[in-house]
């Protein structure tokens, strides 16, 4: 047992030793170490979260992309459809109303002239009607004085005639 | 027979002698030798009752002072989004964690050994270095020194040492069993496997007691463990104090200097070794004994 006084050896000193161990033990555990691996545990499950999310936001997104092209793509085509069909429609219909017109245009010019010509016939019934009364007139003035009756008569007769 | 004892009792004066040229003697110490005394043990302070405070002890308590504070000012910094503080303690605690993985390969084990053996590490590492500052050993109080590394004394690394080996038996029987821990130092399953084994395989007759020996080796091994664990680190810190103060007691000024880094790193390789010795015999005693 000599090594032990050598040493100094004590046991009161070894168990207040080893109570100073056990305070850094609890002091450094409780206030320290396990805070501090419970927080850097949560973080790294942030993390990790915050990572995953972001996976699965990068994938949606991608997707929403490719969608939106697709869609784009559809609308493009569909538009240049529609604007085919609405220029062949318009060609029809143009062509139509062109035709429609021209015969319209057609009608309209057969109509006045058959109403022209009515009333020419009509104007030209009617100033012979008048050219006659005014020769009457005329000739009764002329001869009023001078002219016997058969004569007067006889050269009307003529007149007319050569009138008609 | 009366001069061999004689002249064997010289000799042992002799080598007290020798001891005493070390500064072994607390009484004539004073008058042999000034400030610069390194005993083999820690010198009484002051006493409280029958206790005796020593100025290794003392040191130790403003360790653990350090230690507290340290640790409060870790628990009200703590914030979701680390400081550069935080940071650095974070990355030595995760550093940790990592090298115990080496020796355990098991993350679990690891977190469940961990808060033993980095306060271990700490402990000690704080206890190695507040040896070294240049007040420690030189303020001198009643003729000894006030402060001594507290580690520099044979009781704190025998406690550590006792701690750290007893704790690992503890662990080994938490997580083996009770009966399997048992059995790897009194190995009873041995014997009692043979009567089952023997007509299938002749050969158990010559091993198992064979393995029942070297069960009893094992327990002198546990006792080797405490042993080594502590002499280790005393003789590393003492031989390092030692050896501070004879180079500044040779040439004072500069020359210590790259001595006191050598201090410095072996501070932290010598917590490191007891650390991770303890940390190997946590491992070696929570594996279950294959036969």
């Amino acid at each position: 047992m000599e090594i032990l006084n050598l040493f100094g050896i004590d046991w009161k000193l070894m168990i207040a030793q080893l109570i100073n161990f056990a305070i850094v033990i609890i002091v450094l555990w409780f206030f320290a170490l396990k805070p501090l691996t419970k927080k850097m545990q949560e973080r790294n499950n942030e993390i990790a979260k915050g990572l995953s999310d972001a996976q699965t936001a990068t994938e949606r997104l991608d997707q929403v992309e490719k969608e939106i092209k697709e869609q784009l793509q559809q609308t493009k085509t569909e538009a240049a459809d529609i604007l085919t069909t609405a220029k062949k429609n318009s060609e029809v219909s143009r062509k139509a109303e062109i035709e429609k017109t021209k015969q319209e245009v057609a009608n309209i010019i057969i109509k006045a002239k058959e109403q022209i010509a009515s009333e020419k016939t009509v104007m030209v019934s009617e100033v012979k009607k008048d050219v006659v009364e005014i020769i009457v007139a005329a000739l009764q003035k002329i001869l009023a004085k001078g002219l016997s009756k058969d004569i007067d008569q006889k050269y009307i007769d003529q007149v007319l005639k050569d009138i008609k | 027979m009366e001069t061999k004892s004689n002249s064997h009792s010289q000799s042992e004066s002799a080598s007290s002698e020798e001891v005493l040229l070390l500064g072994q003697d607390t009484h004539q110490e004073h008058s042999a030798h000034e400030e610069h005394a390194h005993t083999l043990y820690a010198e009484p302070v002051f006493n409280i009752g029958n206790f005796t405070v020593t100025n290794s002890l003392l040191t130790s308590w403003l360790a653990v002072f350090l230690i507290i504070i340290l640790s409060l000012i870790i628990r009200f910094k703590i914030k979701k989004i680390p400081s550069v503080f935080q940071s650095v303690v974070e990355m030595i605690i995760d550093g940790a964690l990592n090298m115990m993985d080496l020796v355990t390969n098991d993350r679990q084990k690891s977190r469940r050994i961990f808060p033993v053996i980095f306060c271990i590490f700490i402990f000690i590492l704080f206890n190695n270095w507040l040896g070294l500052l240049p007040g420690v050993g030189s303020i001198s109080f009643d003729g000894h020194s006030l402060f001594r590394g507290g580690t520099a004394d044979l009781n704190t690394t025998l406690a550590l040492g006792l701690f750290s080996v007893i704790a690992a038996n503890i662990f080994g029987v938490i997580v083996v069993g009770g009966w399997n821990y048992f059995n790897k130092f009194i190995n009873l399953k041995a014997i009692l496997a043979i009567p089952a084994k023997v007509t299938k395989d002749p050969t158990v007759l010559f091993i198992n007691p064979i393995h029942f020996f070297v069960g009893f080796i094992e327990i002198v091994s546990e006792v080797a463990k405490i042993a080594s664990l502590s002499f280790r680190l005393f003789g590393n810190v003492f031989a390092g104090e030692v050896l501070l103060a004879s180079i500044s007691a040779l040439i004072a000024f500069g020359v210590p200097l790259p001595f006191i880094f050598l201090e410095i790193i072996i501070g932290v390789i010598q917590a490191l070794i007891f650390a991770v010795l303890t940390l190997v015999y946590f491992t070696i005693a929570s594996t279950a004994h294959e036969h």
